[in-house]
Formats: C-alpha cells, sequence, structure tokens
C-alpha cells in the first residue's frame, strides 16, 4: 500500500467537491432513478399488502353478475363501476347452504366526506380482516340504528371520536349529493388501523342504512322529515344488497358452494374467489409494474451514461492535477482508486437522496394513493429486493466510471513529470 | 563521499520515438546541489522521470537512494518517491481545491515516514509545515486560504516546502523559476536553497537559466553529457 487509504479518501471528497456543479447533477440523476425503482418496488408490495388485508377471512364474494374483477374492485375497493344490487332473499338463501358458515352482506352507494359508507351486518367485526376478526381502538359494533363505526384513516382525517354526530351524504362524492341531514349518525366505534380500504370506510348497520334512504325512493332528499321511521329495527330489512362476503365451513367446498350459490339466482347470481380474482388483477397490473420499472432503470441507464461522459471530460481537465498526485508518490493504481472512489461517493450519495427522495414521496402522496386507488403506502426499511437493487445501482456506477478511471491511468503513465500546461 | 545516485549506460526513448538520452556515467553525492542545463527539447525533464522513478529506464546500472530500480517494480519506485523525494514543477504544483497548509501537508498524509520525520524534528507534521512556510515567506495570513487563490511566486513557494517536509533525501526541480520573474527568482532560489541545506537534502534542478549557477556546487551541460543529442544531430 503506497498511500495510506484515510488520504485517499479525504483527497477524493475534496476533489470532488471541488467539482461539486457538475457532479451534484449526476447525483441528482441516480437519486431520481433509485426514487424511482424503489417507488415501484414499494408501490407493487404495498398495494398487494393492502389489497389482501382486505379480503383476508373472506372465502368467497357474491353479488350480481358482472365480470369478477369489478365486483371485487367495487365490493372490498369501492373502486371502478358501481355493480347492480341483489336481492335480499338471495343472502337469506345463501345463509341457509349447509356449506356456508357466515354471510356478511354489504349496502354500498353514500358517502362521508369522501369515505365510502358500508351498510353491513355487527358479524362483519368478527369475520371480515383475518381470524380474529377486527380489533377497535375505542369503542366497539354499532348496536342502535343510527350507530356508526369509523376507519382508522377516516378518524385520523375528519377528528371524529367517541359520540361525534355525523351526517351522511346520499350517492356519489360530488358536489351536487344532498346530505342526509334528517338522520344523523353517531360514532360508537373507531378501528384500529389496518392497511386497507376498512381504514377509509364508514360502517353502519344495514337497518341505519335502510332507515336513512326512507321517503329517498327518487333519489333525492324528502319533502317532509323521516317521521316514517318504524321504531322497531328489525322490520328494516333491506330488499337489497350490493354484495355478500362468505365464510365457508371448509375451503374444500369452496367450487361447490360457489356452484349451489350461482344456482340460486338462476344465473343473475356470481360468485368470485377474492384471491384468485386478485392474482388475475395482479397479471393486468404486472404489465404496468414491469413498465414502470423499466423507466426506472431507463433514468438509471442514462445517468450512469452522464457519470461515464462526465468523469471522461473532466479526466482530460485533470491531467494537471494526477501528475502532481503522481509526484507526490501516487502509483497509476492510486489514482484509478481516486476516480472510483468519487463514483462511490456519488453513487452513494445519490442512493441516500433517492431514498430520502422516496420516503418524502411516500408520506405526501401516501393519502392520495389510499382515496384514489386504495394502495396504503407505508414508510418501512428497506427489503432484501430494495438492499438488492441499491447494490445494482452501486456496481452499475463503479462499471461506468471503470473507462475513465483506465483513461486518467494511461495518461498518468504517459504524462510522467511533465504535466501538460494548457 | 557516498553517492546516492550511480548510473551506468542510460539509455532512454519514448516507445517508437527516436533516441532522447544516452548517458555513460551519471553521479551525485549525498547532499550535493546539482544544477543540470541545457535547452529545451534535450531531455532535461526525461531524465528528472527518469531519476525519479516515473518511467522505467534501461540501463546497465541505475541505483537511486541505495535502491537498484531496474531490478523494483512501479508500485515500489512510486513509494521510493513519495517516502524519500520532493518535486517542483515550473508550475501547476499545488491542487487546486486544497489549501495552503493542506498541500503542503500532502506528502506526510501519504507516507508515513515523512511524517515520522517531521514528528522527530518539529514534535508534529503541522508544525514543520509552518515552519517551513515562514522560513519562505509566506505570512500566516495565507495558510489556509485555498492555493488557487496565491500569486505564482507563492505558489512557488509553497511547492518547495512541500518537497521539503518531512526531510527527504533527493529534491528535484524542473524549471522552478522560470514561471518568476527576475528579482523573484533569486529571492526564491535563496530561500529554497538555505532549507535544502538545512534539510542536508541533495538536489538536482533543471534549468536553462545560466543565472542560477551560484547556488550550486556543481553544474553540468546535458547537451554536453548526452550522445544521443550529439548522435541525432
Amino acid at each position: 500500500m503506497s498511500a495510506r487509504a484515510f488520504s485517499s479518501l479525504t483527497l477524493a471528497g475534496r476533489s470532488a467537491w471541488a467539482r461539486r456543479g457538475p457532479l451534484s447533477l449526476l447525483v441528482a440523476a441516480i437519486a431520481v432513478s433509485v426514487a424511482m425503482v424503489l417507488a415501484v418496488m414499494q408501490l407493487r408490495d404495498d398495494a398487494r399488502d393492502s389489497f389482501s388485508n382486505a379480503i383476508s377471512g373472506v372465502d368467497l364474494i357474491a353479488g350480481s353478475r358482472t365480470s369478477p374483477s369489478n365486483l371485487l374492485l367495487y365490493a372490498v375497493f369501492h373502486l371502478g363501476q358501481p355493480v347492480r344490487s341483489m336481492s335480499y332473499s338471495h343472502v337469506d338463501a345463501i345463509v341457509k347452504l349447509p356449506s356456508v358458515a357466515w354471510a356478511v352482506p354489504l349496502q354500498l352507494g353514500d358517502h362521508f366526506r369522501g369515505f365510502p359508507v358500508v351498510g353491513t351486518t355487527p358479524m362483519f367485526f368478527s369475520k371480515v380482516g383475518g381470524p380474529s376478526g377486527l380489533a377497535f381502538s375505542s369503542g366497539g359494533p354499532f348496536a342502535k340504528l343510527f350507530d356508526v363505526v369509523i376507519g382508522a384513516e377516516v378518524a385520523a382525517k375528519s377528528g371524529l371520536s367517541i359520540g361525534s354526530s355525523i351526517t351522511l351524504t346520499h350517492g356519489a362524492n360530488d358536489s351536487l349529493a344532498e346530505d342526509h341531514s334528517d338522520t344523523p349518525f353517531s360514532v360508537t366505534g373507531v378501528l384500529r388501523r389496518t392497511g386497507s380500504p376498512i381504514d377509509r370506510s364508514v360502517l353502519i348497520s344495514l337497518a341505519g342504512f335502510e332507515a336513512m334512504h326512507i321517503g329517498w325512493e327518487f333519489g333525492s332528499k324528502p319533502k317532509q322529515s323521516a317521521s316514517a321511521i318504524p321504531s322497531d329495527p328489525l322490520r328494516l330489512e333491506p330488499s337489497q344488497v350490493t354484495a355478500v362476503f362468505i365464510g365457508l365451513e371448509s375451503r374444500t367446498q369452496i367450487f361447490s358452494a360457489r356452484r349451489a350459490i350461482e344456482s340460486l339466482g338462476a344465473g343473475t347470481l356470481m360468485a368470485i374467489l377474492p384471491g384468485v380474482t386478485l392474482d388475475e388483477l395482479w397479471q393486468a397490473f404486472g404489465v404496468i409494474e414491469v413498465t414502470l420499472s423499466v423507466i426506472g432503470w431507463l433514468v438509471l441507464a442514462s445517468a450512469l451514461l452522464g457519470i461515464c461522459a462526465t468523469l471522461l471530460l473532466s479526466i482530460a481537465s485533470r491531467r494537471k492535477e494526477f501528475a502532481v498526485l503522481r509526484a507526490l508518490g501516487l502509483s497509476p493504481a492510486g489514482i484509478t482508486r481516486l476516480i472510483l472512489l468519487e463514483s462511490l461517493w456519488v453513487s452513494l450519495a445519490g442512493i441516500v437522496i433517492g431514498w430520502i427522495m422516496l420516503q418524502i414521496m411516500i408520506a405526501m402522496l401516501g393519502p392520495w394513493a389510499a382515496q384514489e386507488f386504495g394502495i396504503f403506502l407505508q414508510l418501512r426499511p428497506l427489503d432484501s429486493q430494495g438492499w438488492l437493487a441499491l447494490g445494482a445501482v452501486l456496481g452499475l456506477t463503479l462499471l461506468a466510471s471503470l473507462l475513465p478511471a483506465l483513461k486518467a491511468m494511461r495518461y498518468s503513465l504517459h504524462d510522467g513529470l511533465h504535466p501538460p500546461t494548457a | 563521499m557516498k553517492s546516492i545516485i550511480s548510473i551506468e549506460n542510460l539509455q532512454f526513448s519514448w516507445p517508437h520515438g527516436p533516441p532522447v538520452l544516452e548517458i555513460p556515467q551519471f553521479q551525485l553525492a549525498q547532499g550535493e546541489r546539482l544544477l543540470v542545463q541545457g535547452p529545451s527539447g534535450i531531455g532535461k525533464t526525461s531524465l528528472l522521470s527518469l531519476i525519479s522513478g516515473i518511467i522505467q529506464p534501461k540501463a546497465r546500472s541505475f541505483n537511486v537512494l541505495g535502491e537498484d530500480l531496474l531490478s523494483r517494480s512501479a508500485a515500489a519506485c512510486d513509494r521510493l518517491r513519495g517516502a524519500q523525494m520532493g518535486v517542483i514543477f515550473q508550475q501547476f504544483n499545488l491542487l487546486p481545491y486544497l489549501s495552503v497548509l493542506q498541500n503542503v501537508l500532502l506528502p506526510t498524509q501519504l507516507f508515513a515516514q515523512r511524517e515520522k520525520r517531521c514528528i522527530a524534528q518539529d514534535a508534529s507534521a503541522q508544525a514543520q509545515a509552518m515552519r517551513l512556510l515562514e522560513a519562505l515567506g509566506l505570512p500566516a495570513a495565507i495558510w489556509h486560504r485555498p492555493s488557487h487563490r496565491l500569486s505564482v511566486g507563492q505558489q512557488q513557494r509553497v511547492a518547495a516546502a512541500r518537497a521539503l517536509i518531512g526531510a527527504p533525501d533527493l529534491i528535484l526541480a524542473d524549471e522552478p523559476t522560470s514561471a518568476l520573474d527576475e528579482d523573484r527568482q533569486q529571492e526564491f532560489m535563496q530561500l529554497l536553497m538555505e532549507q535544502v541545506q538545512l534539510t542536508g537534502a541533495a538536489c538536482i534542478f533543471v534549468s536553462h537559466q545560466r543565472a542560477l549557477n551560484q547556488f550550486f556546487d556543481r553544474a553540468i551541460d546535458l547537451a554536453v553529457m548526452n550522445q544521443a543529442k550529439r548522435k541525432a544531430a
């Protein structure tokens, strides 16, 4: 070892700092591509997690005949086109099937400040979201007609807590929608965060859903106040629901149960296996995922070409510097090492900044991604795949600087003690 | 007196080029101060490059500072130069991104041997750097300035301090004064040679300027010594 390692590091650092203008642009280019590549990975993983969290515990989803992905997207993620409702009599028939352990009907269509309102039964809390059901951070399930349970995200955004009174909005989330102002609901429970669309849901009983729509048969607010609400909530059974989440006695019966459900409706009903439909959706999204990944790596490739070009140009103007270092006893290999070290710094800075950019992006765009796409982005440490990608960035940067480094070595061998005086 | 450079039958040419140097005999004694003169293009810089081990020589024997450069690896030659030689160029000696003091301290940071000698002489490398800068007439006010903001004359003195730090056995200088005006040349040589004498280093100066003779023990004319050029002419 001719030169002590510490000085090589310091020298490379100081030399790079003196050329920080062009180098910082390279750092930025690497940072952007790193952020892009990591973002695609994170998006894919988080989308997978949030989607499968939402259907965990559910074996089948039944609804009116439509495309399987449409039923899944609308019933579970409140995305895409509304599906036609199914008759409530079919729910009764499904519950009576021997292979069905439980069935939770869902009624969708209304909103609260942009969050979807879900009319359902208390069983929703014990069956959906995994074997132990959903946990409450405060309060409990709805018991009375105008009780409401809100998801963690709703609670965080609206600032509501137990006992708050809220008014739901009829129909889709737009400015012309009318409020159900004559039937206010009161919050009885706040759910713990699940990382699924449930966090963004406002849950009420089917009877409550029915009650607030009395007199709304024509789609707008009734002229008289809703005095017609019967005192006995049991009589408020809905005639229709949007979909039914179903749990089976045994998963081995899944295909026979599906056939049994579909035969109930004489061709108007369908039952989907949510896991299978989700996989089909992933295949469609796979193209987008690959495209985004490719863009990320292309940005990186152009950044690497930029490094190569910038270093090659700078090598010619640094011949004097190299001659001085040679005179001070640095070997040609030592000079090569200086250049590689510089690329290492540039690359590391780019990687760190890119990762920070990603965290800021997640923090800023997370709520929007959850609202628009049902994807719950999380701040979290890198997984092995992320580390692998960063390692690849580092390796490729060093590879890109190999050519300039070799050129510098050739110069330093050729120039001898005579630095060019240009 | 013991000789620290001893060369016999040196022949040198750049790849695919005509012979540049053919020197039958070259000696330098310990502590000797030698001026190598001659017109430009005669091979003065090449001779320094060979002695400093930056380029590999062809010769019957080529001993520098007790090392046989013919049998040493290029890396070993680089180490020898860094640890035991100080080099001054005509100009552009300094790394522009380092301060004056950082430039002077570089050899001691790169080679432990240079640092050890500083510690033995002045307690620390920093202390010796400051002593040399002061002795060469560079005020403390500029020690922490970026070196590219100095005048050429100041830069040459910083380069001299860097060549001298850690008391190397051999100082090599390639036209160190030709970028300076005449008044500055004498002043620079005066200060530099005082310090060279103090460290007891041998030195080889290459210059085409005749006015420098007074500072040296011996002067040779490379145009006379180099037989390659005579043959070519």
